[in-house]
């Protein structure tokens, strides 16, 4: 479930790398149902994002010789999925050609029906807090997807989003403005999304 | 679990805490008892921790798309394909390395018997095959090759994660696993023999089928398990504690061995049946709008989120998506089974409820072109047939069916 920087994932990959079929079908069963919730919000087409997904693999193991060492695997197999989507988004035509990360649409749909949300909590708050949410730039949404999703920390989500840890935490600063003048609510109760926003730490 | 001063916590700092998010997200009783002891503690920032709470859950009320394990499979399938296009032979042997060494030596010997084998179909079976099906199974609207119908074909996943391919193992006992003798007969059967006088830990097995493939599993306790295409289950070696615990996925048959001291309990997608001693059968197939149990004989218990119903032979329950059971009684038991028996059968039944079994017996993908045909079907036909042959049975009503490539298409 978790994405976590470990041994087992050090040893699995070495084995992927000296050539054992296991360790890719354990790293494919594993991360399968991540890598498609991720991917089809990136592009909403089940097809391609599979196709995307058995490509990934299929170069896994063709190019597994050359790969350097890691010890968190989610991370990169995250940034190679975007990049093949992005590819073949290109291929295919079916959307006007963007350079990578520019602009594009990110899935994302916050519902305050959704089974999170029990029925005492569902207030005027609640709504107001979904219908923010519902209104930040694809870019944020991503953000958020990746920090609460997958659990990435924001050096992961540079790193996936292929931007720098900066301009990370700006997209959080950014969203936080964003919300404030939707919401009009109050600074502490909006902490909330971008409570890392703390640049400083970073700096 | 380490002390971290959450008293001074601010909701932002709770929206970084992983123990939060554990709570939260994932509810596990670790991070919940610990919350609830922080929440008794009655700290000053408490609305603090409620408000990270209600927003953590906002974020997260985002819905999943969603897929069928299935699904998962069918892709797995599609890279093993082209990972084996570029180089054969050598890789082919590497994807053992993982197994314990017992297992390389069997498996080495094996995959030698499983060349061998290739090379006998190759030569001997193929041209009978093709002369005994061109005169009969040559028609119209079949543009290639006639579709073999499924077989006995399983893999079997060990304690360790080592796989075994059943398909071409050759007979015999297969290894132990946690005192536990694995003995593959002829005919697609594996069998558990517990040894009673050395109880070891217990590990945890799981045999699973591909599309086209169907096997027959007995445990260590004697029950008896088929399982259609698609389909998985997990068990133990060897029962040790106070119930029987196995989840399964897909189709399964269970013929339980009494033992009234032990409950034996399936799961499958959030749902139990509780049996001491009978004959049952589950599809829990995702492409179903159901989990249906069917019960033969003796009786069984279905539960789901605390709701509970008692089968008689004869009746099926039937468990939605959003959880509800229903009973149907006058179920007729044949059909429910035909599968295990080695039959497709049905009654009154459309072109779409035909096809989701074939798909998975054929190993075809399915493509309705235009409206869906009204056709509806009864009868009962070995599942043994090539595929044209039982085509051409559905094709005696006003449907047209092609075959391309790994697609049957259907016209009205």
């Amino acid at each position: 479930m978790r994405a976590t920087g470990t041994l087992e994932d050090y040893n699995l990959w070495q084995s992927l790398k000296e050539g054992n079929q296991e360790a890719l079908a354990t790293i494919y069963f594993t991360h399968f149902k991540n890598l498609y919730e991720y991917g089809l919000r990136i592009v909403q087409d089940k097809e391609l994002v599979k196709d995307a997904i058995q490509d990934l693999f299929i170069k896994l193991w063709t190019n597994r010789t050359g790969f350097e060492d890691i010890s968190k695997i989610r991370p990169y197999l995250l940034i190679a999925l975007r990049s093949g989507l992005y590819n073949k988004l290109q291929q295919k035509e079916k959307r006007p050609v963007r350079p990578l990360g520019a602009g594009e649409e990110f899935d994302m749909v916050f519902s305050a029906e959704s089974i999170y949300i029990d029925k005492e909590s569902f207030s005027q708050q609640t709504q107001q807090l979904v219908h923010a949410l519902n209104q930040l730039t694809a870019k944020q949404k991503e953000v958020v997807y990746l920090r609460y999703f997958e659990e990435l920390d924001y050096e992961e989500i540079a790193k996936v989003m292929g931007s720098s840890l900066k301009s990370v935490y700006k997209l959080k600063a950014r969203g936080l403005d964003a919300l404030k003048q939707l919401l009009n609510i109050s600074n502490t109760s909006l902490v909330m999304l971008f409570a890392a926003c703390r640049a400083e730490l970073f700096s | 679990m380490e002390h971290t001063n959450y008293h001074s916590y601010t909701t932002a700092d709770f929206l970084e805490d992983r123990l939060f998010l554990e709570w939260v997200k994932y509810n596990t009783p670790g991070s919940a008892a610990f919350w609830e002891e922080w929440i008794s503690s009655a700290p000053a920032n408490l609305g603090a921790m409620r408000q990270a709470a209600l927003q953590l859950k906002a974020i997260l009320s985002v819905k999943e798309a969603g897929i069928g394990d299935d699904e998962i499979q069918e892709v797995w399938t599609r890279i093993r394909q082209g990972m084996q296009a570029p180089a054969v032979g050598r890789e082919g042997k590497k994807m053992f390395a993982i197994s314990p060494s017992w297992l390389k030596r069997s498996i080495s010997i094996a995959a030698v018997f499983l060349v061998i084998a290739a090379a006998g179909y190759f030569f001997l079976l193929r041209p009978a095959s093709t002369q005994k099906d061109t005169p009969a199974g040559e028609t119209a609207t079949i543009k290639n090759r006639d579709i073999a119908p499924g077989g006995n074909k399983a893999v079997l996943t060990l304690a360790d994660g080592g796989h075994i391919v059943l398909d071409s193992a050759q007979d015999g006992t297969l290894g132990v696993q946690g005192g536990t003798k694995l003995i593959k007969q002829q005919d697609g059967q594996l069998t558990y023999n517990a040894d009673a006088a050395k109880p070891a830990g217990i590990l945890y097995n799981m045999l699973s089928t591909p599309r086209g493939g169907q096997y027959q599993l007995t445990l260590a306790d004697g029950t008896r398990v088929w399982l259609n295409a698609v389909s998985s289950i997990r068990f133990p070696t060897a029962f040790t504690g106070k119930e029987r615990n196995v989840s399964i996925t897909g189709e399964v048959y269970f013929e339980v061995a009494h033992d009234a001291a032990k409950p034996f309990k399936v799961t499958v997608n959030g749902m139990a049946v509780t049996v001491l001693g009978t004959h049952f059968n589950i599809n829990a197939y995702s492409d179903e709008d159901a989990i249906a149990t069917t019960l033969l004989e003796g009786s069984v218990l279905v539960s789901r989120n605390g709701a509970a119903n008692l089968l008689k032979p004869g009746q099926q329950s039937r468990v939605d998506d959003r959880g509800t059971i229903s009973i149907q009684n006058d179920i007729d038991i044949n059909q429910v089974v035909a599968w295990k028996n080695g039959f497709f059968q049905f009654k009154e039944a459309d072109m779409e409820t035909i096809m989701k079994q074939l798909s998975k017996w054929y190993n075809m993908d399915v493509v309705f072109e235009g409206s869906k045909p009204s056709a509806v079907y009864t009868g009962r036909v070995p599942r043994n047939l090539s595929l044209s042959a039982l085509l051409k049975v559905l094709e005696l009503s006003e449907v047209r069916l092609d075959v391309e490539g790994n697609r049957i298409i259907i016209k009205k």
